[in-house]
Protein backbone atom coordinates (compact mmCIF):
# COMPACT_ATOMS: atom_id res chain seq x y z
CA UNK A 1 0.00 0.00 0.00
CA UNK A 2 1.22 3.72 -0.60
CA UNK A 3 2.27 5.06 1.88
CA UNK A 4 0.24 7.41 4.23
CA UNK A 5 -2.69 6.16 1.74
CA UNK A 6 -5.98 5.30 3.42
CA UNK A 7 -7.67 2.41 2.64
CA UNK A 8 -10.95 0.92 3.89
CA UNK A 9 -11.73 -2.85 4.05
CA UNK A 10 -14.07 -2.09 1.94
CA UNK A 11 -11.48 -1.46 -1.10
CA UNK A 12 -9.31 -4.75 -0.16
CA UNK A 13 -9.53 -7.58 -3.11
CA UNK A 14 -9.70 -10.86 -2.23
CA UNK A 15 -7.18 -12.67 -4.53
CA UNK A 16 -6.96 -16.47 -3.00
CA UNK A 17 -9.16 -18.20 -1.17
CA UNK A 18 -9.62 -21.63 -1.25
CA UNK A 19 -11.81 -23.91 0.44
CA UNK A 20 -9.93 -24.40 3.64
CA UNK A 21 -6.95 -22.54 2.81
CA UNK A 22 -5.05 -21.20 5.73
CA UNK A 23 -4.15 -17.77 3.89
CA UNK A 24 -5.54 -15.42 1.57
CA UNK A 25 -3.88 -12.95 -0.75
CA UNK A 26 -5.50 -9.63 -1.14
CA UNK A 27 -4.39 -6.73 -3.32
CA UNK A 28 -4.34 -2.86 -2.51
CA UNK A 29 -3.88 -0.84 -4.58
CA UNK A 30 -0.27 -2.31 -6.49
CA UNK A 31 1.06 -4.13 -3.24
CA UNK A 32 -0.85 -7.52 -2.75
CA UNK A 33 -0.45 -9.10 0.86
CA UNK A 34 -0.80 -12.11 2.81
CA UNK A 35 -3.88 -12.51 5.83
CA UNK A 36 -4.18 -15.22 8.00
CA UNK A 37 -7.55 -16.71 7.67
CA UNK A 38 -8.38 -19.83 9.54
CA UNK A 39 -11.10 -21.15 10.92
CA UNK A 40 -10.19 -24.26 13.25
CA UNK A 41 -12.44 -26.28 15.69
CA UNK A 42 -11.96 -26.68 19.53
CA UNK A 43 -10.58 -30.53 18.55
CA UNK A 44 -8.26 -29.63 16.09
CA UNK A 45 -5.15 -30.11 16.71
CA UNK A 46 -2.84 -26.83 15.86
CA UNK A 47 -0.86 -27.87 13.08
CA UNK A 48 -2.86 -25.98 10.81
CA UNK A 49 -2.47 -23.19 12.80
CA UNK A 50 1.61 -22.83 12.75
CA UNK A 51 1.26 -23.97 9.09
CA UNK A 52 -0.65 -20.62 8.74
CA UNK A 53 1.17 -18.14 10.97
CA UNK A 54 4.89 -19.75 9.06
CA UNK A 55 3.29 -19.14 5.68
CA UNK A 56 2.37 -15.72 6.65
CA UNK A 57 6.09 -14.77 7.62
CA UNK A 58 6.83 -16.38 4.75
CA UNK A 59 4.82 -13.77 2.95
CA UNK A 60 5.15 -11.34 4.49
CA UNK A 61 8.88 -11.40 5.00
CA UNK A 62 8.61 -11.57 8.82
CA UNK A 63 11.39 -11.84 11.08
CA UNK A 64 11.55 -15.09 13.02
CA UNK A 65 11.42 -13.74 16.10
CA UNK A 66 7.77 -11.74 14.74
CA UNK A 67 7.08 -15.09 13.50
CA UNK A 68 7.46 -16.55 17.06
CA UNK A 69 5.38 -13.93 19.15
CA UNK A 70 2.90 -14.11 17.13
CA UNK A 71 2.64 -18.13 16.84
CA UNK A 72 3.22 -17.92 20.79
CA UNK A 73 0.31 -15.84 21.49
CA UNK A 74 -2.18 -17.33 19.19
CA UNK A 75 -1.45 -20.90 20.92
CA UNK A 76 -2.21 -19.08 24.20
CA UNK A 77 -5.38 -17.84 23.22
CA UNK A 78 -6.39 -20.57 21.56
CA UNK A 79 -5.55 -23.43 24.11
CA UNK A 80 -7.32 -20.77 26.50
CA UNK A 81 -10.33 -21.31 24.14
CA UNK A 82 -10.09 -24.74 23.98
CA UNK A 83 -9.82 -25.51 27.98
CA UNK A 84 -11.82 -23.18 29.61
CA UNK A 85 -14.48 -21.55 26.65
CA UNK A 86 -15.46 -24.42 24.82
CA UNK A 87 -15.84 -27.52 27.58
CA UNK A 88 -17.40 -29.83 25.24
CA UNK A 89 -14.81 -29.39 22.04
CA UNK A 90 -17.33 -27.92 19.91
CA UNK A 91 -16.54 -24.30 19.19
CA UNK A 92 -15.37 -22.84 16.28
CA UNK A 93 -12.56 -20.12 16.45
CA UNK A 94 -11.11 -17.97 14.15
CA UNK A 95 -7.83 -16.71 13.89
CA UNK A 96 -6.97 -13.83 11.50
CA UNK A 97 -4.08 -11.93 11.47
CA UNK A 98 -2.85 -9.09 8.57
CA UNK A 99 0.04 -6.72 8.22
CA UNK A 100 -0.94 -2.91 9.27
CA UNK A 101 2.68 -0.81 8.84
CA UNK A 102 4.86 -1.50 11.28
CA UNK A 103 2.14 -4.22 13.17
CA UNK A 104 0.74 -7.21 12.96
CA UNK A 105 -2.87 -7.15 13.95
CA UNK A 106 -4.47 -10.26 15.09
CA UNK A 107 -7.77 -11.66 16.24
CA UNK A 108 -9.26 -15.22 17.89
CA UNK A 109 -13.25 -15.14 17.52
CA UNK A 110 -14.98 -17.92 18.97
CA UNK A 111 -18.89 -19.28 19.33
CA UNK A 112 -17.92 -21.23 22.72
CA UNK A 113 -19.28 -19.72 26.40
CA UNK A 114 -18.39 -16.32 27.48
CA UNK A 115 -14.73 -16.38 28.41
CA UNK A 116 -12.40 -13.08 29.29
CA UNK A 117 -9.31 -14.88 29.48
CA UNK A 118 -7.71 -11.22 30.66
CA UNK A 119 -9.90 -11.25 33.95
CA UNK A 120 -7.32 -14.02 35.23
CA UNK A 121 -4.53 -11.84 37.29
CA UNK A 122 -0.74 -13.17 36.24
CA UNK A 123 1.53 -15.30 38.59
CA UNK A 124 3.28 -13.75 41.07
CA UNK A 125 6.61 -14.08 38.78
CA UNK A 126 8.95 -12.78 41.81
CA UNK A 127 7.61 -15.99 44.07
CA UNK A 128 9.96 -18.61 44.94
CA UNK A 129 10.03 -21.89 43.36
CA UNK A 130 7.97 -24.07 45.94
CA UNK A 131 5.60 -21.01 46.31
CA UNK A 132 5.08 -20.46 42.65
CA UNK A 133 1.72 -21.00 41.27
CA UNK A 134 1.57 -23.38 38.33
CA UNK A 135 -1.41 -22.00 35.68
CA UNK A 136 -1.75 -18.39 34.64
CA UNK A 137 1.67 -18.01 32.26
CA UNK A 138 -0.16 -18.25 28.92
CA UNK A 139 -2.20 -14.85 29.67
CA UNK A 140 1.03 -13.18 31.42
CA UNK A 141 3.13 -13.75 27.77
CA UNK A 142 -0.06 -12.96 25.87
CA UNK A 143 -0.28 -9.64 27.94
CA UNK A 144 3.82 -8.92 28.19
CA UNK A 145 4.18 -9.59 24.31
CA UNK A 146 1.51 -7.80 22.82
CA UNK A 147 -0.13 -4.10 22.79
CA UNK A 148 -4.00 -3.06 22.45
CA UNK A 149 -4.77 -6.42 23.53
CA UNK A 150 -8.47 -6.36 25.04
CA UNK A 151 -11.24 -9.26 25.01
CA UNK A 152 -14.74 -8.02 23.91
CA UNK A 153 -18.20 -10.23 23.75
CA UNK A 154 -20.11 -9.68 20.16
CA UNK A 155 -23.57 -11.45 20.39
CA UNK A 156 -22.56 -15.27 20.87
CA UNK A 157 -18.80 -14.62 20.47
CA UNK A 158 -16.06 -13.82 22.16
CA UNK A 159 -13.27 -11.89 20.27
CA UNK A 160 -10.11 -11.22 21.45
CA UNK A 161 -8.03 -8.38 19.50
CA UNK A 162 -4.05 -7.62 20.29
CA UNK A 163 -1.32 -6.04 18.06
CA UNK A 164 2.59 -6.63 17.96
CA UNK A 165 5.23 -4.95 16.69
CA UNK A 166 7.65 -6.38 13.46
CA UNK A 167 10.70 -7.00 15.72
CA UNK A 168 14.31 -8.22 14.15
CA UNK A 169 15.99 -10.73 16.58
CA UNK B 1 5.05 -29.95 12.39
CA UNK B 2 5.49 -30.01 15.88
CA UNK B 3 7.78 -31.95 16.57
CA UNK B 4 10.04 -33.24 19.77
CA UNK B 5 12.67 -35.09 20.59
CA UNK B 6 14.54 -35.54 23.55
CA UNK B 7 17.87 -37.26 23.83
CA UNK B 8 19.30 -38.14 27.18
CA UNK B 9 22.79 -37.80 28.42
CA UNK B 10 24.37 -39.29 32.16
CA UNK B 11 27.67 -37.38 33.12
CA UNK B 12 28.56 -38.63 36.33
CA UNK B 13 25.44 -38.37 38.84
CA UNK B 14 24.56 -35.81 36.52
CA UNK B 15 21.32 -36.33 33.75
CA UNK B 16 21.49 -34.18 30.66
CA UNK B 17 18.09 -33.85 29.21
CA UNK B 18 18.02 -32.33 25.66
CA UNK B 19 15.03 -31.25 23.92
CA UNK B 20 15.18 -30.42 19.99
CA UNK B 21 11.84 -28.69 18.44
CA UNK B 22 9.17 -26.85 19.79
CA UNK B 23 8.01 -27.26 23.43
CA UNK B 24 3.83 -26.41 22.53
CA UNK B 25 0.94 -27.70 23.72
CA UNK B 26 1.64 -30.50 21.53
CA UNK B 27 3.81 -31.91 22.56
CA UNK B 28 5.21 -30.79 25.99
CA UNK B 29 3.37 -34.05 27.44
CA UNK B 30 6.17 -36.05 26.29
CA UNK B 31 8.63 -33.84 27.60
CA UNK B 32 6.50 -34.59 30.96
CA UNK B 33 6.59 -37.70 30.90
CA UNK B 34 10.29 -37.84 30.09
CA UNK B 35 11.31 -35.52 32.91
CA UNK B 36 8.86 -36.30 35.42
CA UNK B 37 9.93 -39.93 34.87
CA UNK B 38 13.23 -39.24 35.43
CA UNK B 39 12.90 -37.57 38.61
CA UNK B 40 10.67 -40.08 39.48
CA UNK B 41 13.53 -42.45 39.07
CA UNK B 42 15.60 -41.06 41.32
CA UNK B 43 17.20 -38.90 39.39
CA UNK B 44 17.44 -35.18 41.15
CA UNK B 45 20.34 -33.37 40.00
CA UNK B 46 18.60 -32.58 36.30
CA UNK B 47 20.20 -29.95 33.26
CA UNK B 48 18.05 -29.44 30.52
CA UNK B 49 20.02 -28.18 27.53
CA UNK B 50 17.68 -26.10 25.46
CA UNK B 51 20.16 -25.31 22.47
CA UNK B 52 17.58 -27.44 20.01
CA UNK B 53 14.66 -25.76 21.30
CA UNK B 54 13.30 -23.03 18.97
CA UNK B 55 9.98 -22.57 20.80
CA UNK B 56 8.58 -22.86 24.03
CA UNK B 57 4.99 -22.16 25.12
CA UNK B 58 3.62 -21.86 28.75
CA UNK B 59 2.49 -25.18 27.99
CA UNK B 60 6.44 -25.71 28.15
CA UNK B 61 6.98 -23.86 30.91
CA UNK B 62 4.73 -25.59 33.17
CA UNK B 63 6.47 -28.95 32.69
CA UNK B 64 10.08 -27.01 33.38
CA UNK B 65 8.16 -25.78 36.54
CA UNK B 66 6.47 -28.74 37.77
CA UNK B 67 9.80 -30.46 37.37
CA UNK B 68 11.70 -27.46 39.32
CA UNK B 69 9.63 -28.18 42.25
CA UNK B 70 10.03 -31.45 42.15
CA UNK B 71 13.38 -31.69 41.97
CA UNK B 72 13.94 -29.28 45.06
CA UNK B 73 11.56 -31.14 47.26
CA UNK B 74 13.76 -34.15 46.90
CA UNK B 75 16.82 -32.31 47.50
CA UNK B 76 17.95 -31.74 43.55
CA UNK B 77 18.21 -28.75 41.11
CA UNK B 78 17.20 -28.37 37.84
CA UNK B 79 19.43 -26.35 35.91
CA UNK B 80 19.08 -25.07 32.39
CA UNK B 81 21.29 -24.18 29.10
CA UNK B 82 21.32 -23.39 25.85
CA UNK B 83 18.77 -21.16 25.61
CA UNK B 84 18.48 -19.08 22.13
CA UNK B 85 17.71 -15.08 22.88
CA UNK B 86 14.02 -15.58 21.75
CA UNK B 87 13.36 -18.21 24.15
CA UNK B 88 15.31 -16.45 27.19
CA UNK B 89 13.03 -13.88 27.02
CA UNK B 90 10.09 -15.92 27.32
CA UNK B 91 12.24 -17.53 30.33
CA UNK B 92 12.46 -13.72 31.64
CA UNK B 93 9.21 -12.58 31.22
CA UNK B 94 7.72 -15.46 33.26
CA UNK B 95 10.32 -14.95 36.01
CA UNK B 96 11.56 -18.08 35.40
CA UNK B 97 15.34 -16.78 35.46
CA UNK B 98 14.97 -16.31 39.31
CA UNK B 99 13.52 -19.80 39.62
CA UNK B 100 16.58 -21.63 38.12
CA UNK B 101 20.08 -21.53 37.74
CA UNK B 102 20.95 -20.59 33.77
CA UNK B 103 24.48 -21.75 31.89
CA UNK B 104 25.46 -20.53 28.63
CA UNK B 105 26.15 -24.23 27.36
CA UNK B 106 25.82 -27.84 28.78
CA UNK B 107 29.21 -27.65 29.95
CA UNK B 108 29.20 -25.33 32.05
CA UNK B 109 25.79 -26.55 33.46
CA UNK B 110 27.41 -29.96 34.26
CA UNK B 111 30.50 -28.29 36.23
CA UNK B 112 27.65 -26.30 38.31
CA UNK B 113 25.73 -29.64 38.82
CA UNK B 114 28.74 -31.51 39.80
CA UNK B 115 30.30 -28.69 42.26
Amino acid sequence: MPMGSTVTRDEVIVLQKVGRAPLRYVGVGNRVSAEIDLTLSAADDLDRMVEAIEAFGDAEGLPLKTVMTLNLIFEEIVTNVINHGSKDGSATIEVTALRSGDLIEGTVRDDGTPFDPLARQSPDTTASLEEREIGGLGVHLVRTMSQDLHYMREGRHNVLRFAIGIEEG
Amino acid sequence: MSDLTIVDEKVGDVLVVAPAGRVDSATAKTLETDILGKLGAGETNVVIDLEGVDYISSAGLRVILLAGKKAKAEGGAIRLCGLQPTILEVFEISGFLRLFEVKPDRSEAIAAASA
